[in-house]
């Protein structure tokens, strides 16, 4: 959702591979803690696996891992570590993100956003508030396509800011 | 009989005497110390159950406070997903944003009194566990103080029978006129005076050994009372102490009934927002707030229950630890009052030296016997009684 000029942007703050991201508030459905995780073998990396919430089958996607923030670990996967929060977003199906730490909801001036360009679109990324918070556009995060590792870009534009 | 024969004989009645004396206050003030052990032992015997139920008791009290940390966890995500349904529904919905901060800062809130109960109970279970071991442990050394007494006091009792034989077989010396009796020997009358005389001093001795062999066993007891009763007074002021955090850990238990009333409240206001908007996931959060609250009310409730008890419970024990200590502490006096008399600090007698000294006694009994029965064939030459037998006791 893009807000209208003036308008400010409700955004839900995560922390995930040691960084912190912002997902716009109105894909958001819920956050859940699910408890119980069945895996998925053969699929990607990044997905740990599908769990219940709310009657509903939801596929959950490791954020930080499919940022290419951290790495797969086979070891790390048998641990049923699904206590850690599933953000429950909305997208032609709903999807998982398993973060650290969902954190809270504020309200985003969209006028102070660095704009990240095709490098960050590449990786997924929309733009940068000025306290260090990555907006994240979830579409591409959610529908599988191959994108380019963020720490990198980010590490780049933070090396860029005065 | 010659002068110094009656001198021996005054000396050794005299002696037997005051030894019998001190035998029959020995037998009294162990006995009195055997009684002090036995209501000693009483008083703590209703420790262990006490401590027992104190224990099973804080450890319910630290599940409830666990699932009050996993309850604020809970809580504190249904306030972000109200958060998230606020922002989803725009600007208008102040109300929920503060059904939203009201809810994480409730979860805030018994997060922190959960973590804090848990860690004041844990620590008091340990300390009441560890009150418990060491109770036990000085309810089996009040025992092996009570058989150490009762055997001393029997020692003491016989102590006395025997004396007062000595003292009789002394007055037998002193009180017949050796010299007088028709067909007496005098060489062997003296011979005979002289032995039972020194028999009787050296049953004197052997008795004053047994009192100091016995006073040697004591001391060790009477330490280990001494011992015990300052790790009374230790428990009964450590008791003092977990009590003061299990007091605040009931006070958590009324925070976390207040927050199950304010989350009951939470749960109308946003049942009122679902009923206005038109996001079903309000009225699912409304209803998980409502649970949550009916489950931290029942917790609420038993935590308040279990604390008043074990509080109670507590106080109790700490009244029967203070009485225990006072009881252990009066027999250690009483034990040191006997060593006092009995022990030769100058001597270097082993607390294994009873049976030694009994063996010395014996033999000193069969002496003084064999004196008396040689000291009667010299009296009467045909072996008749001498009218001297079972005679009142010189003073």
């Amino acid at each position: 959702m893009i807000p209208a000029v003036g308008e400010t942007l409700k955004v839900l703050r995560v922390t995930a591979g040691g960084r912190r991201f912002a997902l716009d508030a109105g894909l958001v459905r819920g956050v859940e803690r699910p408890g119980r995780r069945v895996r998925l073998p053969g699929a990607p990396g990044y997905v740990r696996g599908v769990v219940e919430v709310q009657g509903s089958v939801v596929v959950v996607v490791d954020l930080a891992r499919r940022l290419g923030l951290s790495p797969h670990d086979e070891r790390a996967d048998d641990v049923d570590d699904i206590e850690r929060a599933v953000v429950v977003v909305d997208s032609s199906e709903p999807v998982g993100l398993a973060v650290d730490d969902p954190g809270d909801v504020i309200a985003l001036d969209p006028a102070t956003l660095i704009e990240l360009g095709p490098a960050g679109a590449a990786a997924g990324l929309r733009g940068l508030t000025p306290d260090g918070v990555v907006l994240l556009e979830v579409e591409p995060v959610v529908d599988g396509r191959t994108l380019a590792p963020a720490g990198p870009v980010l590490d780049r534009l933070l090396a860029a800011r005065p | 009989m010659s002068p110094l024969t009656e001198e021996v004989a005054r000396r050794a009645a005299a002696l037997a005497q005051e030894a019998a004396h001190q035998a029959a206050a020995l037998e009294e003030r162990l006995r009195q110390g055997s009684a002090a052990v036995g209501r000693a032992l009483e008083t703590a015997g209703r420790a262990p159950p006490t401590l027992d139920a104190g224990e099973d008791r804080a450890r319910r009290l630290e599940e409830i406070a666990r699932a009050a940390g996993r309850a604020a966890a809970r809580t504190d995500l249904l306030g972000l997903n109200v958060e998230v349904a606020a922002a989803r529904l725009g600007e208008e919905e102040q109300g929920l944003e503060q059904v939203a901060r009201e809810l994480r800062a409730l979860a805030d809130e018994t997060a922190r009194g959960a973590t804090e109960a848990d860690e004041l109970l844990a620590a008091a279970r340990s300390d009441v566990a560890a009150g418990r071991v060491a109770w036990r442990a000085g309810l089996a050394d009040l025992r092996l103080a009570q058989e150490r007494i009762e055997g001393a006091a029997a020692a003491a009792e016989e102590a006395g029978v025997a004396l007062a034989e000595a003292q009789q077989a002394a007055s037998e010396l002193a009180s017949t006129s050796a010299g007088s009796g028709p067909g007496r020997d005098q060489d062997a009358a003296l011979d005979a005076a002289a032995e039972l005389a020194a028999a009787a001093e050296a049953r004197d001795d052997a008795i004053t050994g047994l009192g100091r062999a016995a006073a040697a066993r004591l001391a060790g007891a009477g330490g280990r009372l001494l011992g015990e009763a300052t790790s009374a007074d230790g428990l009964a002021a450590r008791l003092e102490v977990v009590a003061r955090p299990l007091g605040r850990a009931t006070v958590v238990a009324q925070v976390v009934d207040d927050v199950a009333r304010r989350a009951k409240q939470l749960a109308v206001n946003a049942d009122l927002a679902a009923a206005q908007g038109d996001d079903p996931a309000l009225g699912l959060f409304a209803e998980e707030a409502r649970r949550l609250s009916e489950r931290a009310e029942g917790a609420a409730d038993e935590a308040a229950d279990l604390g008043e008890r074990v509080l109670a419970d507590l106080a109790e024990l700490r009244s029967d630890v203070i009485r225990h200590a006072l009881a252990v502490r009066e027999v250690g006096e009483i034990l040191a009052g006997v060593l006092e008399r009995f022990a030769d600090p100058g001597a270097a007698t082993a607390a294994d030296g009873l049976p030694a000294a009994w063996r010395a006694d014996r033999v000193a009994a069969r002496r003084l016997a064999e004196a008396r029965a040689q000291w009667r064939r010299t009296a009467s030459p045909d072996g008749g009684p001498t009218g001297v037998e079972g005679g009142p006791a010189v003073s």
